[in-house]
């Protein structure tokens, strides 16, 4: 399949603010690629001699990928991280995480940035698809001013065209000749706001009082799981998120109102609506917590205990809906 | 190239002399220091040229050399493939604060016409850009991020080839007059006619030291088992060096390697 490898650069001749909204550059690349030749030549590039300077290289790439790496980096490979694609890229919410925590532990041990390629697994389905674009698009604010560089390949040979469609989207950097800038590009949030779905219609959950004292509040849920027959472990990380949840609706929301849970097919539901305004963030929960800034930590940590997170807005106040 | 000796601390010294004692505002040179800038610039390829190292990593000290004498503070050299420059060196004064600029150098192959050293390869001349410049292509912005702020490149020319393109980047604003495009474009025919000559050292895969011995001593009719007992190594070892560098040279045969590596300036 032909890939249109570069983009014209006299369109890039354009406006004075693309200019002015990029003053930085690089952490986030997209480079498609349509053969061996090029993906060696290039991604060995990026790791090989850049890794000299002490940085972190890393490659999250499938078994084959990083065999066909290994081989023309010789001993520079020693200097790469390799991480199996399929361990790391198991879940795309979790993989912000990972990616978070080893650019903390590079750092901790002195590397002054780091360096990744990566490479996600093929998706099977329209769904994975999106999931992964919006992954991809959450990782420009995730480490926007973080020592971190991500270089993204995208076989097309093997990628669903769904799948390379997105990244267009969602990497603000092309890897092409030389680097371009990605007219393509969107905003962040507003990628993720077209790929969340709007909340689903859910009746059949039943109403509990809300007790003041949290551990009663928790001994409650139990007793509502152990009912509805909630395997143990998916009991626990409810318990979690509600918690945190429960703080939110405190700090922020005037204090929780009502909560409801149930059964819906699979899975568990379980709501809590507060008399706050709310808020209206695409991104929200979905941006790692850094040490410096501790309000941000609740939703994250929900975000990577369910399934699925919704928000609801009406006049009456702020549901936050969980499925587990 | 070995003849021309010069005496490097002197001649550096009278090149840059003046240079030292002024704070260095690039923008009002005078032009005798704009001069001695250049002069400093011939010596210094002149010196690279000299004691050009036969095999690996002859380009960072001449880089560097040819960096510091015009005062900037990364060299790269980009060597035509096909019909993209790839870069083939990078040279930087001090040791890191250049990361992303390095990288993107690094993984760039730039077609003719494309970034700086695209125009120096299509025009055949030398090339400047400046910090306010538009449009800035992201290498570009890597740069002028971390305090970069003027570049110039020009191609080596031999033959009307470009051999290579040499792009040096400043911490201060360029300005290509017409002395210097000269002395640039005079520099260019040196290296290109220096590097036509020794196309093997501009392939990726450089002969290594080792093959370079081997093929040193059976230059001088050495025999196989001659060779080997002179570097306190097996006469298989010498056959895999002696065959790796066939490869390497292009050529199927001892004397073709001997003749291929002496006419590539490999062997002396």
């Amino acid at each position: 399949m032909p890939v249109k490898m570069g983009i014209d650069y006299a369109r890039l001749g354009g406006p004075e603010s693309l200019d002015a909204m990029s003053d930085d550059f690089g952490h986030h690349g997209l480079f498609l690629y349509d053969n061996d030749d090029d993906f060696v030549d290039r991604v060995t590039s990026f790791l090989g001699q850049g890794t000299e300077d002490g940085e972190e290289g890393m490659a999250v790439v499938s078994q084959a990928k990083w065999a066909l790496l290994r081989e023309a980096l010789g001993d520079a490979s020693q200097r790469i991280r390799y991480l199996g694609s399929d361990l790391l890229y198991s879940r795309p919410l979790s993989a912000v995480a990972d990616y978070d925590s080893m650019l903390r532990r590079a750092l901790d041990e002195g590397a002054p940035a780091v360096r990744l390629f990566g490479e996600l697994p093929l998706s099977k389905s329209r769904e994975e698809c999106e999931a992964w674009t919006l992954y991809e698009a959450v990782i420009n604010r995730a480490f926007a001013d973080r020592p971190m560089s991500i270089l993204c390949g995208y076989d097309v040979r093997d990628q669903p065209a769904a799948a390379v469609e997105g990244a267009w989207h969602t990497h603000p950097w092309l890897l092409g000749e030389g680097w371009e800038d990605n007219p393509r590009y969107q905003d962040p949030a507003q990628v993720v706001g077209a790929l969340t779905r709007p909340p689903r219609a859910v009746t059949d959950l039943r109403e509990l009082p809300i007790d003041a004292d949290p551990k009663a509040l928790s001994a409650r849920l139990r007793r509502e799981m152990a009912t509805l027959h909630v395997p143990q472990a998916d009991a626990e990380r409810l318990l979690l998120a509600a918690g945190e949840v429960l703080d939110n609706a405190r700090t922020h929301g005037h204090g929780p109102r009502s909560q409801r849970i149930g059964r819906v097919g699979e899975l568990v539901v379980w709501e809590l609506s507060d008399s706050g305004p709310g808020f209206e963030d695409a991104l929200a929960g979905y941006l790692p917590p850094r040490h410096e800034e501790g309000n941000r930590t609740g939703l994250w940590i929900v975000r990577q205990l369910v399934h699925e997170l919704e928000f609801l807005s009406s006049p009456q106040g702020f549901t936050t809906r969980l499925w587990i | 190239m070995g003849a021309k000796e010069l005496d490097k601390g002197r001649a550096a010294h009278a090149a840059r002399g003046s240079l030292s004692e002024e704070p260095r505002s690039s923008r009002h040179r005078t032009a005798r220091e704009q001069a001695e800038r250049e002069l400093a610039a011939h010596i210094a390829v002149a010196e690279a040229l000299a004691a050009w190292p036969r095999v690996e990593n002859g380009f960072a000290p001449l880089l560097g050399s040819l960096a510091e004498a015009l005062d900037c503070e990364v060299g790269v050299l980009w060597v035509p493939r096909g019909d993209r420059l790839r870069p083939q060196a990078f040279s930087q004064a001090e040791a890191g604060g250049l990361a992303e600029f390095k990288m993107m150098t690094l993984t760039s192959r730039l077609p003719r016409g494309v970034e700086l050293p695209g125009s120096a390869w299509q025009q055949l001349e030398p090339s400047r850009r400046s910090s306010a410049d538009r449009p800035r292509p992201p290498r570009w912005r890597a740069a002028v991020a971390t305090g970069l702020r003027g570049a110039i490149a020009f191609p080596a020319v031999w033959a009307d080839d470009v051999i290579a393109v040499i792009e040096l980047v400043s911490r201060e604003e360029l300005e290509l007059t017409e002395r210097l495009r000269r002395s640039l474009a005079a520099i260019g025919y040196v290296l290109g006619d220096f590097l036509a000559h020794r196309r093997g050292i501009l392939d990726e895969q450089v002969i290594t030291k080792r093959q370079v011995e081997v093929l040193e001593l059976a230059a001088q009719g050495l025999s196989l088992g001659e060779i080997a007992e002179r570097l306190v190594v097996s006469p298989s070892t010498v056959k895999t060096h002696l065959a790796n560098s066939y490869a390497r040279l292009g050529v199927k045969n001892r004397a073709a390697a001997v003749a291929q590596a002496i006419r590539l300036g490999l062997v002396d």
